[in-house]
């Protein structure tokens, strides 16, 4: 029987789901980074 | 395999923050045989050759445990990168602590038991995860650490039987640090105690 693999992937969270200044530990640290602006 | 974000030589179009997945490193032999050589979680990031100038890099970055993270279109780092902020001085670091985790790796495979070599990719995992389980086949392990399948069903038996951690059917949870850290070698805190030096503060991620 064929099955279906459920690959480990890598999704970005929604809208609902982020945290501003998030729990990356490098993101974190860099709230004056233009991109986070 | 899980879902693979960059192959050796490409050029990546975004740089990856984990939030919640982890991202394994593997270089890939001409035979297919591969190793771990470090893991990104939510400490860091994937795509320091946009910031350092190389474009590409001779690695497979792969998804080991499935879960979140912000992409970031790589014009937009090297922008800021550009800036030579403190930006640049935190991926400098980072890029530091990241040499740091793949040079014992390297002298860990060679010298250490595969019981020692399996406990430290735990515990470098777990480290970078939510929650204290993870789903891995040991076809998976075998591929990270670069050896037989067999050999992996040994080592997994041994920690298992230590009371260090449960292992069923592709299912891994932690049951005891202490004694995970007890079989492991000084590798892994030598990688956790030089990058908690480089990086800032972790923080608890929401999972």
């Amino acid at each position: 029987m064929p099955q279906t693999l459920l690959l480990p992937t890598f999704d970005e969270p929604a809208r609902s789901q982020r945290d501003g200044a998030s729990a990356n530990r490098l993101l974190a640290a860099m709230p004056d980074a233009e991109f986070r602006r | 395999m899980g879902q693979v974000i960059s192959e050796p030589g490409s050029e990546l179009a975004y740089a990856y923050f984990p939030l919640t997945a982890i991202v394994s490193l593997l270089y890939v032999m001409h035979d297919g045989e591969s190793a771990e050589i470090a893991v990104v979680g939510n400490d860091g990031m994937l795509g320091i050759t946009l910031f350092m100038g190389g474009n590409s890099t001779t690695i497979r970055a792969v998804v080991q445990s499935a879960g979140m993270g912000y992409r970031l279109p790589a014009s937009e780092l090297v922008a800021e990168v550009a800036r030579g902020g403190a930006t640049l001085r935190l991926l400098l670091l980072y890029t530091q602590s990241l040499v740091t985790q793949m040079t014992p790796t390297a002298a860990c495979n060679r010298h250490h038991t595969l019981e020692q070599q399996f406990s430290r990719w735990l515990l470098l995992s777990f480290d970078r995860l939510c929650g204290n389980e993870m789903v891995m086949t040991q076809t998976l392990i075998s591929k990270m650490l670069g050896v037989r399948r067999d050999d992996v069903t040994a080592a997994a038996t041994a920690l298992s039987a230590s009371g260090a951690i449960a292992y069923r059917e592709g299912r891994i949870r932690l049951l005891d640090r202490a004694v995970l850290e007890q079989a492991s070698c000084e590798c892994y805190q030598v990688v956790r105690h030089e990058c908690d030096r480089l990086l800032p503060p972790a923080r608890q991620a929401n999972c």
